[in-house]
Protein backbone atom coordinates (compact mmCIF):
# COMPACT_ATOMS: atom_id res chain seq x y z
CA UNK A 1 0.00 0.00 0.00
CA UNK A 2 1.50 3.10 -0.78
CA UNK A 3 1.18 5.66 2.32
CA UNK A 4 2.54 9.10 0.74
CA UNK A 5 3.01 9.62 -2.72
CA UNK A 6 4.89 12.63 -3.47
CA UNK A 7 4.00 14.40 -6.91
CA UNK A 8 6.13 16.92 -8.57
CA UNK A 9 7.19 18.42 -5.61
CA UNK A 10 9.01 21.86 -5.84
CA UNK A 11 10.39 24.34 -2.96
CA UNK A 12 12.30 27.22 -3.78
CA UNK A 13 13.28 30.26 -1.70
CA UNK A 14 13.82 33.72 -3.80
CA UNK A 15 17.27 33.00 -4.81
CA UNK A 16 17.43 29.16 -5.69
CA UNK A 17 15.07 25.96 -6.20
CA UNK A 18 15.81 23.30 -4.07
CA UNK A 19 13.43 20.71 -4.57
CA UNK A 20 13.19 20.15 -8.54
CA UNK A 21 10.02 18.56 -9.28
CA UNK A 22 10.02 15.03 -7.16
CA UNK A 23 8.01 12.40 -7.71
CA UNK A 24 8.12 9.04 -5.69
CA UNK A 25 5.86 6.47 -3.29
CA UNK A 26 6.30 5.74 -0.01
CA UNK A 27 4.68 2.12 0.81
CA UNK A 28 3.42 1.56 4.21
CA UNK A 29 5.52 -0.52 6.89
CA UNK A 30 8.59 0.15 5.03
CA UNK A 31 11.78 1.82 5.55
CA UNK A 32 12.81 4.36 3.16
CA UNK A 33 16.16 6.10 3.42
CA UNK A 34 17.38 9.08 1.35
CA UNK A 35 20.78 9.86 0.91
CA UNK A 36 22.37 12.44 -1.01
CA UNK A 37 25.25 15.18 -0.54
CA UNK A 38 25.27 17.78 2.26
CA UNK A 39 22.91 20.83 0.91
CA UNK A 40 21.01 18.72 -1.62
CA UNK A 41 17.31 19.17 0.07
CA UNK A 42 17.01 15.55 1.90
CA UNK A 43 15.88 18.21 4.71
CA UNK A 44 14.12 20.21 2.87
CA UNK A 45 12.19 17.48 1.44
CA UNK A 46 11.40 15.37 4.74
CA UNK A 47 10.19 19.21 5.96
CA UNK A 48 7.98 19.79 3.66
CA UNK A 49 6.46 15.92 4.21
CA UNK A 50 5.10 17.51 7.65
CA UNK A 51 5.10 21.35 6.70
CA UNK A 52 7.63 22.02 9.17
CA UNK A 53 8.62 23.87 6.34
CA UNK A 54 5.80 26.38 7.09
CA UNK A 55 7.84 28.04 9.69
CA UNK A 56 10.42 29.23 6.85
CA UNK A 57 8.94 32.19 5.43
CA UNK A 58 11.32 32.27 2.43
CA UNK A 59 11.03 28.82 1.41
CA UNK A 60 7.55 27.97 -0.70
CA UNK A 61 6.32 24.67 -1.81
CA UNK A 62 4.63 23.27 -4.65
CA UNK A 63 2.97 20.35 -5.77
CA UNK A 64 0.88 17.40 -3.93
CA UNK A 65 2.07 15.06 -0.98
CA UNK A 66 -0.85 12.97 -0.50
CA UNK A 67 -0.94 10.84 2.62
CA UNK A 68 -3.49 8.62 2.14
CA UNK A 69 -5.05 9.86 -0.86
CA UNK A 70 -5.03 13.44 0.80
CA UNK A 71 -3.09 16.40 0.07
CA UNK A 72 -1.29 17.69 2.76
CA UNK A 73 -0.81 21.12 1.29
CA UNK A 74 -4.86 21.50 0.72
CA UNK A 75 -6.62 24.05 2.28
CA UNK A 76 -8.83 22.50 4.65
CA UNK A 77 -6.13 20.03 6.71
CA UNK A 78 -5.45 20.88 10.01
CA UNK A 79 -1.60 21.10 10.04
CA UNK A 80 -1.26 20.25 13.63
CA UNK A 81 -3.50 16.95 12.94
CA UNK A 82 -1.36 16.36 10.11
CA UNK A 83 2.14 16.28 12.50
CA UNK A 84 0.24 13.93 15.11
CA UNK A 85 -0.07 11.62 12.21
CA UNK A 86 3.57 12.27 10.56
CA UNK A 87 6.60 12.37 13.37
CA UNK A 88 9.63 13.75 13.04
CA UNK A 89 12.96 13.13 14.97
CA UNK A 90 15.75 15.66 14.33
CA UNK A 91 19.14 15.70 13.41
CA UNK A 92 20.62 16.77 17.01
CA UNK A 93 18.91 15.19 20.00
CA UNK A 94 16.52 17.91 21.55
CA UNK A 95 15.11 16.83 24.65
CA UNK A 96 13.17 19.41 26.34
CA UNK A 97 14.24 20.79 29.34
CA UNK A 98 11.77 18.75 31.67
CA UNK A 99 12.39 15.10 33.31
CA UNK A 100 12.51 11.93 30.73
CA UNK A 101 8.87 10.92 32.08
CA UNK A 102 7.30 14.38 30.96
CA UNK A 103 9.72 14.63 27.94
CA UNK A 104 7.78 11.54 26.28
CA UNK A 105 4.61 12.49 27.93
CA UNK A 106 4.09 15.82 26.60
CA UNK A 107 2.96 14.76 23.05
CA UNK A 108 0.19 12.86 24.76
CA UNK A 109 -1.02 15.50 27.17
CA UNK A 110 -1.06 17.89 24.21
CA UNK A 111 -3.50 15.63 22.25
CA UNK A 112 -5.72 16.00 25.32
CA UNK A 113 -5.01 12.84 27.21
CA UNK A 114 -5.32 13.58 30.77
CA UNK A 115 -5.69 9.99 32.20
CA UNK A 116 -2.83 9.66 34.32
CA UNK A 117 -2.95 6.00 34.37
CA UNK A 118 -2.91 5.47 30.31
CA UNK A 119 -0.18 8.51 30.08
CA UNK A 120 1.79 6.00 32.34
CA UNK A 121 1.04 3.17 30.39
CA UNK A 122 1.76 4.42 27.24
CA UNK A 123 5.18 6.29 28.18
CA UNK A 124 6.56 3.02 29.43
CA UNK A 125 4.96 1.26 26.67
CA UNK A 126 6.92 4.30 23.79
CA UNK A 127 10.26 3.95 26.43
CA UNK A 128 10.42 0.41 25.64
CA UNK A 129 9.65 0.59 21.75
CA UNK A 130 12.84 3.01 21.58
CA UNK A 131 14.59 0.18 23.44
CA UNK A 132 15.76 2.75 26.38
CA UNK A 133 13.29 1.97 29.23
CA UNK A 134 15.87 -0.75 31.02
CA UNK A 135 18.21 2.45 30.89
CA UNK A 136 15.95 5.07 32.59
CA UNK A 137 13.28 3.08 34.80
CA UNK A 138 14.76 3.96 37.76
CA UNK A 139 15.33 7.71 36.86
CA UNK A 140 12.15 8.57 34.96
CA UNK A 141 11.76 12.09 37.36
CA UNK A 142 15.41 12.91 36.44
CA UNK A 143 16.16 15.82 33.72
CA UNK A 144 16.54 14.90 29.88
CA UNK A 145 19.65 16.21 29.80
CA UNK A 146 20.94 13.96 32.72
CA UNK A 147 20.99 11.29 29.32
CA UNK A 148 24.02 11.23 27.01
CA UNK A 149 23.71 11.86 23.30
CA UNK A 150 22.74 8.53 22.40
CA UNK A 151 20.16 7.98 25.20
CA UNK A 152 18.31 11.29 24.05
CA UNK A 153 18.17 10.67 20.53
CA UNK A 154 16.29 7.32 21.96
CA UNK A 155 14.16 9.54 24.29
CA UNK A 156 13.21 11.73 21.09
CA UNK A 157 12.38 9.23 19.43
CA UNK A 158 10.11 7.32 22.47
CA UNK A 159 8.70 10.91 22.60
CA UNK A 160 7.96 10.95 18.88
CA UNK A 161 6.09 7.50 18.70
CA UNK A 162 4.15 7.81 21.97
CA UNK A 163 1.65 10.04 19.93
CA UNK A 164 1.35 6.81 17.50
CA UNK A 165 2.30 8.81 14.93
CA UNK A 166 1.50 6.49 10.87
CA UNK A 167 4.88 7.84 9.82
CA UNK A 168 7.97 8.87 11.31
CA UNK A 169 10.76 10.84 9.57
CA UNK A 170 14.23 10.54 10.66
CA UNK A 171 16.36 13.65 9.58
CA UNK A 172 19.87 12.38 10.03
CA UNK A 173 19.21 11.07 13.60
CA UNK A 174 22.54 9.38 14.37
CA UNK A 175 24.81 12.31 12.85
CA UNK A 176 25.37 13.76 16.20
CA UNK A 177 26.07 10.44 17.71
CA UNK A 178 28.85 8.08 18.45
CA UNK A 179 29.42 4.56 16.74
CA UNK A 180 27.92 2.33 19.35
CA UNK A 181 25.05 4.75 20.30
CA UNK A 182 24.51 4.75 16.15
CA UNK A 183 24.49 1.00 16.31
CA UNK A 184 21.76 1.31 18.65
CA UNK A 185 19.54 3.14 16.86
CA UNK A 186 19.86 1.24 13.78
CA UNK A 187 18.69 -2.03 15.90
CA UNK A 188 15.76 0.44 16.66
CA UNK A 189 14.62 1.46 13.20
CA UNK A 190 15.03 -2.28 12.24
CA UNK A 191 12.50 -2.99 15.13
CA UNK A 192 10.37 -0.76 14.28
CA UNK A 193 10.14 -1.39 10.43
CA UNK A 194 9.06 -4.79 11.61
CA UNK A 195 6.31 -2.79 13.88
CA UNK A 196 3.82 -1.18 12.12
CA UNK A 197 5.59 1.90 11.94
CA UNK A 198 6.53 3.36 8.37
CA UNK A 199 9.89 4.89 8.57
CA UNK A 200 11.55 7.38 6.81
CA UNK A 201 15.10 8.00 7.65
CA UNK A 202 18.17 9.47 6.27
CA UNK A 203 20.90 7.44 6.82
CA UNK A 204 24.04 10.00 6.13
CA UNK A 205 26.13 8.82 9.14
CA UNK A 206 24.58 5.58 9.53
CA UNK A 207 26.04 2.58 7.75
CA UNK A 208 24.88 2.00 3.91
CA UNK A 209 24.55 -1.86 4.35
CA UNK A 210 20.74 -1.71 3.95
CA UNK A 211 19.70 -0.91 1.21
CA UNK A 212 16.27 0.14 2.14
CA UNK B 1 59.19 43.45 26.22
CA UNK B 2 58.67 39.53 25.75
CA UNK B 3 55.15 38.22 25.83
CA UNK B 4 55.27 36.49 29.10
CA UNK B 5 56.64 39.78 31.05
CA UNK B 6 53.67 41.45 29.02
CA UNK B 7 50.96 38.92 29.90
CA UNK B 8 52.54 39.32 33.86
CA UNK B 9 51.70 43.04 33.54
CA UNK B 10 48.53 43.07 32.10
CA UNK B 11 46.94 40.19 34.27
CA UNK B 12 48.33 42.28 37.34
CA UNK B 13 46.76 45.64 36.16
CA UNK B 14 43.42 43.59 35.80
CA UNK B 15 43.39 41.92 38.89
CA UNK B 16 44.08 45.15 40.73
CA UNK B 17 41.16 46.43 38.87
CA UNK B 18 38.66 43.74 39.86
CA UNK B 19 40.20 44.36 43.19
CA UNK B 20 39.23 47.79 43.35
CA UNK B 21 35.68 47.32 42.60
CA UNK B 22 35.47 44.83 45.46
CA UNK B 23 37.16 47.25 47.87
CA UNK B 24 34.88 49.92 46.94
CA UNK B 25 31.89 47.52 47.89
CA UNK B 26 33.04 46.60 50.89
CA UNK B 27 34.48 50.44 51.73
CA UNK B 28 30.81 51.79 51.17
CA UNK B 29 29.07 48.88 53.18
CA UNK B 30 31.73 49.16 56.12
CA UNK B 31 31.08 53.08 55.81
CA UNK B 32 27.20 52.53 56.34
CA UNK B 33 27.68 49.78 59.06
CA UNK B 34 29.94 52.05 61.17
CA UNK B 35 28.02 54.83 61.19
CA UNK B 36 23.84 53.11 60.94
CA UNK B 37 25.01 49.71 63.12
CA UNK B 38 24.56 51.33 66.47
CA UNK B 39 20.47 52.66 65.95
CA UNK B 40 19.82 49.29 64.37
CA UNK B 41 17.59 46.79 66.55
CA UNK B 42 14.31 45.27 66.89
CA UNK B 43 12.46 48.06 68.25
CA UNK B 44 14.60 50.16 65.13
CA UNK B 45 12.62 47.70 62.60
CA UNK B 46 8.68 46.89 64.12
CA UNK B 47 8.76 50.91 65.61
CA UNK B 48 7.33 54.11 64.64
CA UNK B 49 9.37 57.37 64.60
CA UNK B 50 8.77 59.45 67.71
CA UNK B 51 9.80 63.07 68.61
CA UNK B 52 10.18 64.52 65.92
CA UNK B 53 12.03 61.90 64.05
CA UNK B 54 15.07 61.47 66.40
CA UNK B 55 13.65 58.54 68.27
CA UNK B 56 11.83 55.07 67.42
CA UNK B 57 12.00 52.96 64.46
CA UNK B 58 11.28 53.26 60.74
CA UNK B 59 8.53 50.36 60.46
CA UNK B 60 6.22 52.81 58.19
CA UNK B 61 8.89 53.41 55.61
CA UNK B 62 9.67 49.56 55.02
CA UNK B 63 5.93 48.89 55.22
CA UNK B 64 5.56 51.85 52.71
CA UNK B 65 8.38 50.31 50.86
CA UNK B 66 6.97 47.51 50.24
CA UNK B 67 3.54 48.66 49.47
CA UNK B 68 4.98 50.69 46.59
CA UNK B 69 6.82 48.01 45.29
CA UNK B 70 4.37 45.41 45.68
CA UNK B 71 1.98 47.29 43.94
CA UNK B 72 4.55 48.28 40.61
CA UNK B 73 4.79 44.56 40.10
CA UNK B 74 0.95 44.19 40.80
CA UNK B 75 0.62 46.55 37.75
CA UNK B 76 3.87 45.91 35.26
CA UNK B 77 4.43 42.46 35.81
CA UNK B 78 1.47 41.15 33.90
CA UNK B 79 2.25 44.27 30.83
CA UNK B 80 5.15 43.77 30.72
CA UNK B 81 5.83 39.57 30.63
CA UNK B 82 2.15 39.19 29.08
CA UNK B 83 3.35 42.41 26.41
CA UNK B 84 6.84 40.53 25.74
CA UNK B 85 5.53 37.36 25.22
CA UNK B 86 3.42 38.83 22.35
CA UNK B 87 6.97 41.09 20.81
CA UNK B 88 8.55 37.99 21.28
CA UNK B 89 6.50 34.77 20.00
CA UNK B 90 3.70 36.45 18.43
CA UNK B 91 4.64 39.16 16.08
CA UNK B 92 7.12 39.26 13.21
CA UNK B 93 9.73 41.95 12.66
CA UNK B 94 8.24 45.10 11.15
CA UNK B 95 8.82 48.50 11.44
CA UNK B 96 6.39 48.58 13.90
CA UNK B 97 7.68 45.94 16.25
CA UNK B 98 11.32 47.53 16.06
CA UNK B 99 9.78 50.81 16.80
CA UNK B 100 7.81 49.33 20.23
CA UNK B 101 11.45 47.97 21.10
CA UNK B 102 13.19 51.14 20.38
CA UNK B 103 10.86 52.97 22.60
CA UNK B 104 11.37 49.94 25.31
CA UNK B 105 14.98 50.65 24.94
CA UNK B 106 14.75 54.47 25.52
CA UNK B 107 12.55 54.41 27.80
CA UNK B 108 15.15 52.26 29.85
CA UNK B 109 17.71 54.92 29.95
CA UNK B 110 15.79 58.00 31.01
CA UNK B 111 16.30 58.98 34.46
CA UNK B 112 14.11 58.43 37.25
CA UNK B 113 13.68 61.74 37.82
CA UNK B 114 11.96 61.83 34.68
CA UNK B 115 9.66 59.13 35.56
CA UNK B 116 8.76 61.50 38.82
CA UNK B 117 7.76 64.39 37.17
CA UNK B 118 5.90 62.21 34.53
CA UNK B 119 4.14 60.79 37.12
CA UNK B 120 3.17 64.13 38.71
CA UNK B 121 1.74 65.69 35.85
CA UNK B 122 0.01 62.35 34.59
CA UNK B 123 -1.37 60.34 38.20
CA UNK B 124 -1.20 63.32 40.45
CA UNK B 125 -3.00 66.04 38.78
CA UNK B 126 -4.60 64.92 35.77
CA UNK B 127 -6.19 61.81 37.13
CA UNK B 128 -6.35 63.61 40.49
CA UNK B 129 -4.56 60.62 42.63
CA UNK B 130 -2.85 63.46 44.45
CA UNK B 131 0.37 62.47 46.17
CA UNK B 132 -0.52 58.96 47.04
CA UNK B 133 0.29 55.23 47.57
CA UNK B 134 -1.39 54.47 43.82
CA UNK B 135 0.17 57.23 42.01
CA UNK B 136 3.54 56.43 43.53
CA UNK B 137 3.35 52.95 42.59
CA UNK B 138 2.28 53.51 39.16
CA UNK B 139 5.05 55.74 38.56
CA UNK B 140 7.25 52.89 39.69
CA UNK B 141 5.70 50.71 37.74
CA UNK B 142 5.87 52.05 34.32
CA UNK B 143 9.66 52.89 35.59
CA UNK B 144 10.47 49.13 35.97
CA UNK B 145 8.06 48.26 33.36
CA UNK B 146 10.80 48.19 29.98
CA UNK B 147 13.24 46.19 32.48
CA UNK B 148 10.89 43.50 32.78
CA UNK B 149 9.76 43.89 29.10
CA UNK B 150 13.35 43.57 27.86
CA UNK B 151 14.32 40.72 30.57
CA UNK B 152 11.43 38.95 29.01
CA UNK B 153 11.93 39.10 25.68
CA UNK B 154 15.62 38.40 25.80
CA UNK B 155 14.85 35.46 27.62
CA UNK B 156 12.54 34.00 25.03
CA UNK B 157 15.02 34.58 22.58
CA UNK B 158 17.12 32.38 24.05
CA UNK B 159 15.37 29.59 24.00
CA UNK B 160 16.31 27.71 21.45
CA UNK B 161 14.17 27.19 18.39
CA UNK B 162 15.16 22.64 18.73
CA UNK B 163 12.61 23.16 21.65
CA UNK B 164 9.71 25.07 19.36
CA UNK B 165 10.62 22.30 16.26
CA UNK B 166 10.54 19.13 18.58
CA UNK B 167 7.23 20.52 20.60
CA UNK B 168 5.46 21.70 16.56
CA UNK B 169 6.76 18.10 15.12
CA UNK B 170 4.53 16.18 17.78
CA UNK B 171 1.31 18.21 15.99
CA UNK B 172 1.40 21.11 19.26
CA UNK B 173 -0.02 24.24 18.63
CA UNK B 174 1.57 27.74 18.76
CA UNK B 175 -0.09 28.10 21.98
CA UNK B 176 0.71 24.65 23.73
CA UNK B 177 4.56 25.49 22.15
CA UNK B 178 4.24 28.73 23.53
CA UNK B 179 3.02 28.28 26.70
CA UNK B 180 4.08 24.50 27.66
CA UNK B 181 7.52 24.78 26.32
CA UNK B 182 9.04 27.84 25.38
CA UNK B 183 7.85 30.22 28.34
CA UNK B 184 8.15 27.65 31.09
CA UNK B 185 11.81 27.59 29.62
CA UNK B 186 12.40 31.00 29.89
CA UNK B 187 10.74 31.44 33.42
CA UNK B 188 13.47 31.43 35.74
CA UNK B 189 15.25 34.35 33.11
CA UNK B 190 11.94 35.92 33.13
CA UNK B 191 11.85 35.88 37.16
CA UNK B 192 15.38 36.34 37.80
CA UNK B 193 14.27 39.94 35.48
CA UNK B 194 12.04 40.62 37.47
CA UNK B 195 13.21 40.28 41.22
CA UNK B 196 16.56 42.72 39.76
CA UNK B 197 13.79 45.30 38.79
CA UNK B 198 12.09 44.93 42.57
CA UNK B 199 15.38 45.49 43.74
CA UNK B 200 16.21 48.54 41.77
CA UNK B 201 12.63 49.60 42.74
CA UNK B 202 12.92 49.49 46.12
CA UNK B 203 15.86 51.70 46.16
CA UNK B 204 14.48 54.97 43.38
CA UNK B 205 13.72 58.11 45.26
CA UNK B 206 12.99 60.28 42.46
CA UNK B 207 9.91 58.79 41.29
CA UNK B 208 8.39 58.73 44.37
CA UNK B 209 9.42 62.01 45.82
CA UNK B 210 6.39 63.92 44.27
CA UNK B 211 4.19 60.97 43.46
CA UNK B 212 4.15 58.98 46.70
CA UNK B 213 6.20 59.38 49.44
CA UNK B 214 6.29 61.39 52.59
CA UNK B 215 8.41 62.01 55.16
CA UNK B 216 6.53 61.44 58.31
CA UNK B 217 3.10 59.47 59.00
CA UNK B 218 1.69 58.97 62.39
CA UNK B 219 0.45 55.26 61.42
CA UNK B 220 0.12 52.98 58.16
CA UNK B 221 -1.91 53.76 55.21
CA UNK B 222 -5.42 53.23 55.62
CA UNK B 223 -6.08 53.16 51.62
CA UNK B 224 -3.69 53.69 48.73
CA UNK B 225 -4.81 56.77 48.31
CA UNK B 226 -2.92 57.73 50.86
CA UNK B 227 0.41 58.82 50.84
CA UNK B 228 3.56 56.33 52.01
CA UNK B 229 6.52 56.87 54.08
CA UNK B 230 9.43 55.20 51.97
CA UNK B 231 12.86 53.87 52.71
CA UNK B 232 14.99 55.63 50.31
CA UNK B 233 12.99 58.92 50.71
CA UNK B 234 13.16 58.80 54.75
CA UNK B 235 17.02 58.54 54.37
CA UNK B 236 16.86 61.47 52.23
CA UNK B 237 14.84 63.22 54.26
CA UNK B 238 16.65 63.06 57.43
CA UNK B 239 19.72 63.73 55.80
CA UNK B 240 18.86 66.76 53.90
CA UNK B 241 16.03 68.01 55.98
CA UNK B 242 16.22 66.84 59.19
CA UNK B 243 16.71 69.85 61.70
CA UNK B 244 18.03 67.85 64.50
CA UNK B 245 21.42 65.81 62.12
CA UNK B 246 23.30 64.46 65.72
CA UNK B 247 20.15 62.03 66.12
CA UNK B 248 18.84 62.10 62.90
CA UNK B 249 21.79 61.11 60.66
CA UNK B 250 22.22 57.99 62.55
CA UNK B 251 19.06 57.07 62.19
CA UNK B 252 19.53 57.56 58.51
CA UNK B 253 22.79 55.14 57.97
CA UNK B 254 20.27 53.14 59.99
CA UNK B 255 17.46 52.84 57.43
CA UNK B 256 20.25 52.48 54.50
CA UNK B 257 21.36 49.71 56.32
CA UNK B 258 17.54 48.21 56.13
CA UNK B 259 17.17 48.96 53.05
CA UNK B 260 20.38 47.39 51.51
CA UNK B 261 19.05 44.14 53.30
CA UNK B 262 16.22 44.26 51.96
CA UNK B 263 17.76 44.71 48.33
CA UNK B 264 19.60 41.80 48.91
CA UNK B 265 16.45 39.37 50.49
CA UNK B 266 14.66 40.59 47.08
CA UNK B 267 17.55 39.77 44.69
CA UNK B 268 18.72 36.36 46.55
CA UNK B 269 16.24 34.43 44.87
CA UNK B 270 16.94 35.35 41.64
CA UNK B 271 20.32 35.15 41.74
CA UNK B 272 19.66 31.31 43.03
CA UNK B 273 17.92 30.76 40.45
CA UNK B 274 19.91 32.06 37.75
CA UNK B 275 22.69 29.81 39.32
CA UNK B 276 20.94 27.14 39.22
CA UNK B 277 19.17 27.55 35.93
CA UNK B 278 22.72 28.05 34.26
CA UNK B 279 24.28 25.16 36.25
CA UNK B 280 21.71 22.97 34.64
CA UNK B 281 21.65 24.86 31.31
CA UNK B 282 23.01 21.76 28.80
CA UNK B 283 21.95 23.33 25.26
Amino acid sequence: MVKISVRNLKAFTKKQEILKGISLDIHENSVTAIIGPSGCGKSTFLRSLNRMNDFFEDIKVEGEVLLDNKNIYDKDVNVFELRRHVGMVFQKPNPFPKSIFENVAYGLKIHGIRDKKTIEEKVIWALKEANLFEEVKDKLDESAFSLSGGQQQRLCIARAIAVEPEVLLMDEPASALDPISTLQLERLIEKIEKGVYHCNRNPQHTTGRKSL
Amino acid sequence: MDKLTKEKIFFTIFRLLAFTSLLIVLTLIFYILSKGLKVISLNFIIDYPRNSFTEGGIFPAIVGSLYLVGLAIIFAVPIGVLGGIYLSEYTKENPLTETIRLAIDTLSGIPSIIFGLFGLAVFCKILNLKVSLIAGSLTLSILILPTIFSATIESLKLVPKDFRDASYALGATKWQTTWEIVVKTALPNIITGVLLSIGRAIGETAPILFTGATFYTRGLPESIFEPVMALPYTIYGLLAEGTFPQKQVPIAFGASIVLIVLVFIITLPGIIIRNKFRSKKKW
